[in-house]
């Protein structure tokens, strides 16, 4: 293990602690970075960058510790690391040493702390004390053909900046990617949308900013901090050429980039465009600062970027949102490329189902009403998906947010993100971070819906693919059909009717009442045979139990039950509403309604304009009374199945969907 | 929450239809997938609770309970009596107690390293002092 440990305790130091980490780790190091039990009161974003590599453990023998902040040690620091340095293998001190007396009085302190004979790095004082090194960042996945030109620190309100950005965002052969100043982020959001990718600094890994960028143009004067000095060290190694015209005191091979915004698209357009191999070579002969050689050689690693040993697969990560549809979406697209074998994160009430349908799956963890952070779970979710991806990897995600945990693992192991969004998002709803967040996939998959009126387009740009609706189509046989009834007919009592409840997991709305209004309205009817679907986690309610023909029942496969009932009723969930009319059912919709949900109400409306399915507000029983008459004495369901196998639906997207993730277009 | 869970504890459970349903689910496979951890680190950046008198104990479940009404109604007993929050750290695949309002985590992995740092991360991110395996 390469220990990382800080001889400060300032919640600063530790920050920067992270973006050490990462590039250690992207020359085949596991590094991790010792805790000392501080408690500090880190950013959001700091923790986000901390959780991969956080450790309690003591070094041992075998283990290395690279001890940062060396010139600073103090009696306070001394006494806290006693413990985790006592039995380390090595120690490497790091630290601005500007005289010999300085190196030998801190190799003197450390005696005192650890067995083993320290070694000593200098590093200049104006680099913080800290190792600056670069790391061959390889090339990060595109979203199209334009060359990506990251523009560092630009300013609000400098003309100059804003002409630049402008004359890149209309390039035909360029696209500006914004990396600034948390606090003037907003500013470039709200001007170009979510067209314009925009990070700020503590976002995003120098590793992974250098991997995006084809070339980088810094429009600050100064590019000091470690994340600024392993960006542009980064840059070096792989290849990618920095311009710059303000920066000041800047190594000889940045260039020079003219001021006004079209001069500097005809140097780029001349100089650069093309000559990626020639670039690179001239680059790699750039005499190296001597402090990058020495900290590898101690470390006995080389700059070249070690291959990840584990497999880069494809990763499906659903949200749990109100029900299990966004798992049971990527399930139904997983199914179409089980060559890849795909594997599964989720929350723990879909893995059984997920584990059913053949998939591997890492469990989540869910939020927690009693944790004073939010985003605590988030923290241990990011730390899991670090663990079982790998760089290159592929992350499929589906839901309507999207996570830091998601964003920082796509961005870290720099795998192609990929986004199945369906839409149907509610009027009104905040949805200005999820759209920020759409930068970091390279391709956003909308399943459409199955009538026009209810698609609507939230961004734009080549790497939106629209496809037909992702959906599970069964296929009943008469005679299956007829074994499936016969059997519940012999577990339950004959009936002439089936029909099949499945109102919601109640996150958005307690659904009792109905349920318990349904059973009694059912109850007096003779031949029916009632059965409510509830998820092995629900409670079941106990008022149900006293109906005689009504049956709460648990299943994994909802939709073969569905499909042999003469009455479905059913929320109106992505899921539910298409299985409803691609497999034929008659259906009495019943929206759940809620501002972080999809627009139900709206999506069942279009099937009953159409004559394809009922709907009933949920507190309207007399209507559902009648609904449910209707359906069941005059035959109305035997209409709603015949409309439903005239009206032409689109072509279900389910094997689009596995293309497009698979690298198709 | 200890009242919400005693409130709920109910001998009723829903009829498993899996059995009857699955063969004619068409993305059954015909090997269930297995749940899977990688070696995950401790969680060491927690900011605690919201409410600094919570205190919570571990209930490491190694099996699903064969009346889960009763341990419910026994756990849900000690997290009254004693004003704790209950967290199940369940190897089976559902603990059975969910339904009653239990707050479940799975505890998985392939081997017993894997395994014992998933309960590690689980015990620091609940900061458990107490772990009960039943």
């Amino acid at each position: 293990m390469l220990l990382i440990v800080s001889t400060s305790d300032e919640k600063s130091d530790f920050e920067v602690l992270a973006v050490v980490a990462d590039q250690l780790q992207a020359i085949g190091l596991e590094p991790r970075i010792a805790m000392c039990g501080a408690v500090l009161e880190l950013s959001r974003n700091a923790q986000f960058d901390l959780a991969p590599f956080m450790a309690d453990e003591l070094a041992g023998p075998e283990d290395t510790v690279l001890l940062i902040g060396s010139n600073k040690i103090t009696d306070a620091a001394s006494i806290r690391l006693r413990a985790p340095l006592r039995h380390a293998g090595r120690v490497i001190a790091i630290g601005s040493f500007e005289t010999i007396q300085s190196r030998i009085s801190v190799r003197a302190a450390l005696s005192y702390l650890t067995k083993s004979r320290p070694e000593v790095l200098s590093v200049p004082d104006d680099q913080g004390a800290l190792p600056v090194f670069g790391v061959d960042c390889g090339k990060g996945m595109r979203r199209g053909s334009r060359k990506a030109v990251i523009i560092h620190d630009p300013e609000p309100g400098n003309p100059e900046d804003k002409a630049l950005i402008d004359a890149l965002f209309w390039s035909e052969t360029l696209e500006p990617v914004i990396l600034c100043h948390s606090a003037v982020k907003s500013e470039f959001t709200k001007n170009y949308g979510p067209a314009l990718r925009c990070y700020h600094h503590y976002e995003i890994m120098p590793r992974h900013v250098t991997s995006l960028a084809d070339m980088v143009i810094m429009r600050g004067e100064k590019a000091n901090g470690y994340r600024n000095m392993a960006l542009i060290a980064n840059c070096l190694e792989s290849g990618v050429p920095v311009m710059a015209n303000r920066l000041k005191h800047s190594p000889n091979w940045i260039m020079r980039l003219p001021n006004s915004a079209d001069a500097a698209l005809r140097m780029i357009d001349r100089d650069l465009l093309g000559n990626e191999e020639m670039i690179r070579e001239e680059l790699a002969a750039v005499k190296r600062p001597e402090l990058d050689a020495g900290l590898l050689a101690l470390l006995g690693q080389t700059r070249k970027v070690k291959k990840d040993t584990k497999r880069a697969g494809i990763i499906y990560m659903p949200t749990n949102g109100v029900g299990l549809g966004h798992a049971q979406r990527c399930s139904l697209v997983a199914a179409q490329m089980r060559e890849q074998k795909p594997v599964f994160a989720a929350f723990p009430s879909c893995m059984r189902m997920l584990q059913g349908y053949g998939f591997d799956v890492m469990p989540l963890v869910s939020r927690s009403p009693h944790h004073g952070q939010e985003h605590d779970n988030d923290m241990i979710n990011r730390a899991r998906l670090d663990a079982l991806s790998a760089d290159g990897g592929t992350l499929v995600f589906d839901g309507g947010y999207v996570f830091d945990s998601i964003l920082r693992v796509i961005s870290d192991r720099r795998m192609n993100g990929i986004w199945i969004r369906r839409g149907m998002w509610q009027a009104g709803q905040d949805n200005s971070i999820a759209l920020d967040r759409e930068k970091i996939f390279s391709k956003v998959i909308v399943p459409n819906e199955a009538f026009d009126e209810l698609n609507e387009s939230y961004s734009e740009g080549a790497h939106i693919h629209n496809i037909g609706p992702i959906v599970q189509q069964t296929n009943i046989t008469p005679a299956k059909h007829t074994h499936l009834r016969n059997c519940l007919a012999a577990k339950y009592g004959e009936f002439d009717k089936l029909v099949v409840t499945m109102l919601g997991g109640g996150v958005a709305a307690d659904r009792s009442i109905q349920m318990s209004v349904l059973a009694n309205m059912l109850e007096e009817r003779r031949g029916v045979l009632h059965l409510v679907v509830t998820w092995p986690t629900a409670l079941v309610p106990p008022t149900l139990a006293a109906c005689s023909n009504t049956h709460v029942v648990r299943t994994h496969h909802a939709s073969v039950l569905a499909s042999i009932a003469d009455l479905y009723i059913s929320a109106v969930g992505y899921n539910s509403f298409h299985e409803a009319m691609y497999n034929r059912l008659p259906t009495i919709f019943m929206a759940q309604m809620n501002s972080f949900m999809d627009d139900q109400h709206k999506r069942a409306s279009a099937a009953v304009k159409r004559g394809l399915a009922d709907m009933v507000d949920p507190e309207d029983y007399s209507h559902l009374l009648g609904q449910i008459s209707l359906h069941l004495d005059s035959g109305y369901g035997s209409d709603i199945r015949m409309a439903l196998a005239e009206i032409n639906l689109p072509q279900p997207g389910n094997a689009d969907a596995a293309r497009l993730i698979l690298g198709g277009k | 929450m200890s009242n919400s869970i005693l409130a709920a504890i109910s001998p009723l459970v829903a009829d498993d239809l899996d059995t009857l349903l699955e063969n004619d689910d068409n993305r059954r496979a015909a090997r269930m997938g297995k749940a899977i951890m990688p070696e995950v680190l401790p969680h060491l950046l927690t900011a605690g609770y919201r409410n600094e008198q919570t205190v919570c104990i571990g209930v490491h479940l190694k099996e699903a309970p064969e009346f889960p009404s009763r341990l419910a109604l026994k756990l849900a007993t000690v997290s009254a009596q004693n004003n704790v929050e209950v967290i199940i750290l369940s190897e089976p695949e559902y603990s059975r107690l969910e339904p009653y309002g239990f707050r479940t985590e799975r505890v998985c992995g392939a081997t017993k390293v894997e395994k014992e740092a998933c309960l590690k991360q689980l015990s620091s991110f609940w900061m458990l002092q107490v772990v009960l395996t039943v």
